[in-house]
């Protein structure tokens, strides 16, 4: 054994490897989380940091015990769950109660990630499936506090709950640009403030600039491709462009839908999780643009004044069949490459047999 | 000219600065060689000397009556000393006849030139190339009389493979730079045999410094017909499916071979000692080897008589600097690890890659997160995430609708993979169980299961 050092190991090639591995991923769409974030905190108060932490530990918690549980090896290190946390928070308002993110995080962690078979076998995104199950506090979740740059803001409590009258929570709230447009009208902010942020909405999705930041950070580091937020934003954009309501400037109206409500934190953060996307590339043009078809379609015509969530989570399910009927074509494969090889072959011989120098 | 790269693809660290920039050094030959019978793709030749009979350097020690396997010549002078089983470079012990080295370098009469190639038909330079012992010295060791043979009047297109897309290798650069007058007499042959006019020399952008004195020396002797082709840097560019692919346009069919399009691929290497066997008479009996890598004191490009034992070229390296985790002969994403120093440098070792650290892969099933790189950077165009899945399955009918066939263990795959999954040791252990017929009907499933929705992919 004194020898072993000198003992060559024998390996399958190739002998060289990514210096990435499933943490540094993560680790990555962390490092793009924390411009958006940074924004929540900025608007809506030192509340929004710490629910984030709070609820990053509370699904790297779950985790660890469902694994401890059912005597799995622990995966709490390859970050995931910490990521699910931050996303969690990011689609909730930032004056939910403590418990409800509580509960949101285990219907994440436990339920949608872990008895699928864990990371990479979830056909959900657990941090949607979360906040659409805590849907049944419809009141809670549809109650969105003002942002720090209006003139209305209250400064919601660190810790605790909000104070609440007949369910409904008493820091002062206010529309979301999201409810004019439903009524087919601009909201009061321009594209600037929309851009900027400078609106009531989810902690994570009021600023398009940092989200974006966010995205060019995932796409240098190669965690992402264009490929789905391209998808997703141009068919979205492209809808919004050509079918805006009557009297409303069409181009306004694009700029205004791409910038509102949770698009492009759906389409730079959740529809690019990798278990709950397709893997080929033709297969994830087509999911993107089915996320961008559906939001609009909800936004449009639903009962709802967003889509986003809805939208990612329907295509979620399609990922599967995607995946199957949506394949790259195989290097050398179809009818066309055999055609053109046997045209070559049959020039190459017809030009010997003419005697002709090549 | 300069080409546009394939799809797919990956960019490791090319570690290619540490020997790019070293002229080719001249082994000291050590006292003892061993030749191993089989240093080319088919069947072993049979010794045609005997222990204890003298020999010259460049004489005929083994051959074979077959018409593939190509005959090996004695790198040096000396004594047969014996036949005996010896370790051989991707594993085992094989045969091989041991010389003693008597350092005279005294030459076999038959080491002649042949300078009036050009009056020679096609058929006698075969035999010319087949005599002086040439195989595809990239890796596959595939005979080049063979290759010449079975491609002979049917191609219109004619590539010298020099992109070298493994990293560390720079045994072709350092030829493209210190050696071109031989290669290029080598694809003179060549275009001669196969009746080309013209001729494509490619490599990667990182050998563009190569270019100028190669157009020079074409300018100076009035050769016209041979045009480099400047490729992307990416691994794997030196396949001869995206090589085509990049420089004709034409997509080689599955499961089909350059030939299928009209193409013909030579290496850089065996073009050169084509071109030496023309100046000199010399057959294949040495080639440059890179040896580099972490663990190597002196990273060199070094002429090495074929039989050397590794232990001897890693010592005219200075040896070791670090303890060596792995030892590669090839390159560090297709080459053999060896686990013995006195395995010994062949027709087909392009280097000798030593390593202090060893991938890092876990030592449980390690999770796939389907991030989808592996689908991205297949050259081929397959989808390593489900060939994996299924071959942990299994599932062997699914594989052969995947096309595992069609994987050429590039190593792209199992090199992006985040999760570090041996994706190409996984493919190479259900390829072997792959059942033994055409590839499977389009879509079998479809049909006994009905639709769309019916049963899983």
């Amino acid at each position: 054994m004194e020898d072993r050092k000198k003992l060559l190991l024998v390996g399958t090639s190739p002998h060289m490897l990514t210096d990435d591995n499933t943490r540094s991923i993560m680790l990555d769409v962390l490092i793009a989380m924390a411009p958006a974030l940074a924004a929540g905190t900025y608007f809506f108060g030192f509340r929004v940091l710490v629910m984030t932490v709070f609820s990053a530990a509370a699904c790297v918690a779950f985790e660890f015990l469902w694994q401890l549980l059912m005597k799995k090896r622990s995966s709490i290190g390859d970050l995931s769950a910490v990521v699910t946390g931050v996303l969690l928070v990011f689609v909730l308002p930032a004056s939910v109660p403590y418990w409800m993110v509580l509960v949101g995080d285990f219907f994440a962690i436990v339920v949608v990630k872990q008895l699928f078979g864990g990371l990479g076998k979830n056909f959900m995104n657990p941090a949607l499936a979360g906040r659409v199950f805590l849907s049944g506090w419809a009141t809670l979740l549809n109650t969105y506090p003002l942002p720090s740059t209006d003139p209305g803001y209250v400064k919601l409590p660190v810790f605790g709950n909000i104070p609440m009258t007949n369910g409904v929570p008493d820091a002062v709230t206010g529309a979301t640009p999201l409810v004019a447009m439903k009524g087919g009208a601009l909201p009061d902010q321009g594209i600037l403030e929309l851009f900027l942020g400078m609106k009531g909405g989810c902690v994570g999705e009021v600023s398009a600039a940092l989200l974006l930041l966010g995205g060019i950070y995932l796409l240098v580091r190669k965690v992402i491709t264009i490929r789905i937020p391209a998808g997703f934003l141009l068919t979205f954009g492209l809808l919004s462009l050509l079918f805006p309501p009557a009297g409303v400037p069409a181009f306004q109206w694009m700029l205004t839908s791409l910038l509102t409500g949770g698009v492009i934190l759906g389409a730079v953060f959740m529809a690019t999780d990798y278990s709950t996307s397709p893997v080929g590339p033709g297969a994830q043009w087509v999911f993107a643009a089915g996320c961008g078809l559906l939001t609009f379609v909800i936004r449009r015509f639903g009962a709802y004044n967003e889509g986003v969530a809805y939208s990612i989570l329907i295509m979620n399910s399609t990922v599967w069949l995607l995946d199957k009927y949506i394949r790259p074509r195989r290097f050398g494969s179809g009818k066309k490459v055999k055609k053109e090889a046997e045209a070559i072959m049959a020039e190459i011989k017809r030009k010997n047999e003419g005697g002709e120098a090549l | 000219m300069k080409v546009p790269t394939f799809r797919g693809g990956i960019h490791p660290d090319q570690n290619k600065k540490l020997t790019s920039g070293k002229k080719i050094e001249i082994m000291p030959v050590p006292d003892v060689l061993y030749l191993p019978l089989s240093m080319h793709w088919n069947k072993p030749c049979s010794p045609v000397v005997k222990p204890g009979e003298t020999v010259k350097m460049g004489q005929l020690i083994a051959d074979s009556p077959e018409p593939i396997p190509v005959p090996i010549h004695s790198p040096v002078s000396g004594k047969v000393l014996r036949m005996e089983d010896h370790e051989s470079v991707s594993g085992g012990k094989k045969p091989c006849i041991v010389i003693q080295n008597d350092h005279q370098d005294t030459p076999d009469p038959s080491v002649v030139p042949l300078p009036d190639w050009k009056s020679k038909t096609s058929e006698e330079l075969i035999d010319f190339v087949r005599s002086k012992g040439l195989v595809g010295m990239g890796g596959a060791a595939f005979p080049t009389h063979f290759k010449l043979r079975s491609v002979m009047g049917k191609l219109d297109t004619l590539i010298i493979n020099a992109a070298e897309c493994e990293p560390y290798l720079t045994c072709d650069h350092r030829v493209l730079l210190e050696r071109y007058d031989r290669l290029i007499l080598g694809m003179l042959v060549l275009m001669k045999i196969l009746n080309q006019d013209h001729a494509y020399l490619a490599f990667e952008e990182n050998k563009i410094e190569c270019e100028e004195p190669i157009l020079r020396f074409l300018e100076k002797n009035g050769i016209t017909g041979i045009e480099t082709v400047i490729l992307k840097n990416k691994y794997p560019q030196g396949y001869e499916k995206q090589l085509v692919k990049v420089i004709t346009g034409r997509e080689i069919p599955s499961g089909g071979l350059p030939g299928d399009v009209g193409c013909a691929i030579f290496n850089t290497q065996t073009t050169a000692v084509i071109g030496n066997a023309i100046m000199t008479g010399m057959p294949l009996t040495e080639r440059i080897v890179t040896v580099s890598g972490d663990a190597i004191a002196s990273p060199k490009n070094l002429l090495v008589r074929l039989g050397t034992p590794l232990s001897a070229v890693v010592e005219a390296c200075g040896g070791f600097q670090k303890d060596p985790a792995c030892l590669i002969c090839g390159g560090p994403m297709m080459g053999s690890p060896e686990y013995s120093l006195d395995a010994v440098v062949v027709k087909a070792t392009s280097g000798i890659v030593a390593m202090s650290e060893v991938p890092d892969r876990p030592n449980y099933e390690s999770t796939c997160i389907r991030c989808g790189k592996c689908v991205g950077v297949c050259p081929m165009h397959l989808e390593p995430v489900f060939l994996n899945l299924y071959a942990g399955q299994r599932d062997y009918e699914a594989l052969m609708r995947y096309h595992l066939r069609d994987c050429m263990e590039c190593g792209s795959c199992a090199y992006i993979c985040p999760a570090h999954i041996p994706l190409v040791e996984t493919f190479r252990i259900a390829k072997a169980k792959l059942p033994r017929t055409a590839p499977a009907p389009a879509k079998p499933e479809k049909k006994k299961k009905g639709g769309l929705f019916g049963g899983r992919s």
